[in-house]
């Protein structure tokens, strides 16, 4: 991996003296031209010396709204950087990190997930700063509304989880079978989603009665749009969520920043909020 | 230069050499510049292919999750390419050869598809077709739901892909010299005749073009499948689908699976190359 600053201030390219036959003058023009579009995309990301460092954060698509709320707190307190998300299913990220994305925190859903990175040293040890619970939710309009977990299996129901390889898929079938729900529903399974808001996605599109998804995924936005039915406390179940700066950080001392920041009173209390349970 | 001359490489190649000794630095831009588009082009597939886990290849391909998704696939995409030609034919004929107004907001509107993202385009289908959707009472009242079924993953793949058979099509409808068909009429002939002896021979590069472009469109579908249809196994999960899944769990799968995908459509799209190469036939 090379430590070439991510963007560097593009120096002014001497173009050659024009040739003096049509053909080289309009060689000389179109080389002209792609090197003025090559100084045009360097300024626009170039930057002066006061604006802000990107700082990569790979998130698990549930930690979307808590992540993007604590944005502002986080860029307040350490104004030398910007945050920039990329959100998707733990597997995915982990996936994409495998495969040489660049990034400089990787914040998983699943331990292993990020086991997955440990494995390959791509990663510093991670911390775990955030549990989270299971909440099945349906559609408003189901009717017969759910009332117990069998009732999942009951026909006609339209059941929709994440995929079994996603850390809210995985977790999802395992509290079912707590509840001894699983595998009578499977016969009900008519999609299984790419991530958790896929989920959420298809029950609040009306297309799909019932999901199982993360308590924190009950946003103040959809939470008027589903119902909730809370897990009975026998689901021992709780995911966790492990935060690690990667190796091959562009940014280490963010990265460090923004890991702390997860512990700070103030992102826990707003993490809590959010439906997330903290060590 | 009135057609770019493909059907015999090395006579074209040697003119195109010679070309070059009296041309000066502009054509050796293009050429550099067409050199790095395909390099562009050919490194991905490149990566790919020198990707591709060889080592139990076959019990990977054979496994019945794989042959699930290929079956789906080919079902889906060979059904959304003769609904495309069904009702892709009429619709081309109407823009290519009737003057009406707001014509041009039609072309538009049936192009669209092809612009649109294809979760934006599952999305429109969800609220045609689903089941909250303008359709979707009427359709359940009489037992077809098509969210999370078969059906529906044809239909995705439809709706994304007719419109490469609509335009290819017109362009061939518009080309074709209609005085030919006059003069069939003239002689007598009926207008079912004239279709079938007339139009149709005339546009079969047209329509073997657009049904290939269609069916690869389809195939390759995966957006508006996802949003509009799910993704199961066995149900809608199709190739590209199985593909993304076995990313996240079994990379060498999903490198195997696209090299499949790839393949098939690399044959299909040779198997027609003369007709996408040589366009529709002209008057």
């Amino acid at each position: 991996m090379s430590g070439r600053p991510l963007r560097r201030p593009h120096p002014p390219q001497p173009t050659g003296p024009a040739g003096r036959r049509s053909g080289a003058f309009l060689a000389g023009r179109a080389l002209a031209l792609v090197g003025l579009l090559g100084l045009l995309a360097g300024c626009a990301v170039e930057r002066g010396l006061g604006d802000p460092v990107d700082l990569r954060v790979f998130a698990a698509a549930s930690l979307t709204e808590a992540f993007e709320s604590l944005a502002p707190d986080f860029e307040a307190a350490q104004p030398g950087y910007r945050l920039v998300f990329n959100f998707a299913g733990s597997d995915a990220l982990a996936t994409q990190l495998l495969e040489g994305a660049r990034a400089d925190v990787f914040a998983a859903a699943d331990e292993r997930q990020m086991a997955r990175l440990i494995e390959a040293q791509l990663v510093e040890p991670p911390r775990t700063f955030v549990h989270n619970r299971l909440a099945l939710i349906t559609a408003l309009d189901l009717d017969p509304p759910l009332r117990r977990p069998s009732d999942l299996s009951r026909p006609g129901l339209r059941l929709v989880l994440a995929g079994p390889e996603v850390p809210a898929g995985r977790y999802a079938r395992e509290a079912l079978r707590q509840l001894g729900a699983w595998p009578a529903a499977e016969v009900n399974l008519v999609s299984e989603e790419l991530d958790v808001k896929g989920v959420v996605g298809k029950v609040l599109l009306g297309e799909a009665d019932a999901g199982m998804v993360y308590v924190s995924d009950v946003t103040p936005a959809v939470a008027g749009e589903l119902s909730t039915l809370a897990l009975p406390p026998s689901v021992s179940l709780r995911a966790s969520y492990p935060a690690a700066r990667l190796r091959a950080a562009p940014e280490p001392a963010g990265a460090d920043a923004f890991l702390d920041f997860l512990f700070d009173p103030q992102a826990v209390t707003a993490l809590r909020a959010r439906g997330f349970e903290t060590p | 230069m009135s057609r770019i001359g493909l059907a015999r490489p090395r006579a074209s190649a040697r003119r195109a050499l010679g070309r070059l000794r009296g041309e000066g630095p502009a054509t050796l831009l293009l050429l550099l510049l067409a050199g790095l588009g395909l390099a562009f082009f050919g490194l991905p597939i490149l990566g790919l292919v020198l990707r591709v886990p060889w080592e139990g290849a076959l019990a990977r391909l054979t496994r019945p999750t794989t042959l699930d998704a290929l079956r789906l696939s080919l079902l889906a995409s060979l059904w959304a390419t003769a609904l495309a030609l069904t009702f892709g034919f009429p619709l081309a004929w109407l823009l290519a050869r009737c003057e009406f107004p707001g014509r041009a907001w039609l072309r538009a509107l049936v192009m669209l598809p092809m612009v649109l993202p294809p979760v934006v385009a599952g999305v429109a289908l969800l609220t045609a077709f689903g089941r909250r959707g303008l359709l979707g009472p009427w359709l359940s009242a009489r037992g077809v739901e098509l969210p999370f079924s078969t059906a529906g993953a044809v239909l995705a793949a439809t709706f994304v892909a007719a419109p490469f058979l609509v335009v290819t099509l017109e362009a061939g409808l518009s080309s074709a010299d209609w005085r030919l068909e006059e003069a069939a009429a003239s002689l007598g002939a009926s207008r079912w005749m004239i279709l079938r002896t007339v139009t149709l021979p005339a546009l079969r590069p047209s329509i073997l073009a657009g049904a290939a472009l269609a069916w690869a469109r389809a195939l390759g579908e995966f957006g508006a499948t996802i949003t509009f249809a799910g993704n199961l196994a066995g149900r809608t999960r199709t190739l590209p689908l199985a593909v993304f899944q076995a990313l996240q769990s079994d990379p060498d799968a999903a490198v195997l699976l696209g090299a499949l995908l790839m393949a098939v459509s690399l044959a299909v799209l040779v198997a027609l190359r003369g007709q996408l190469l040589g366009g529709p036939a002209r008057g």
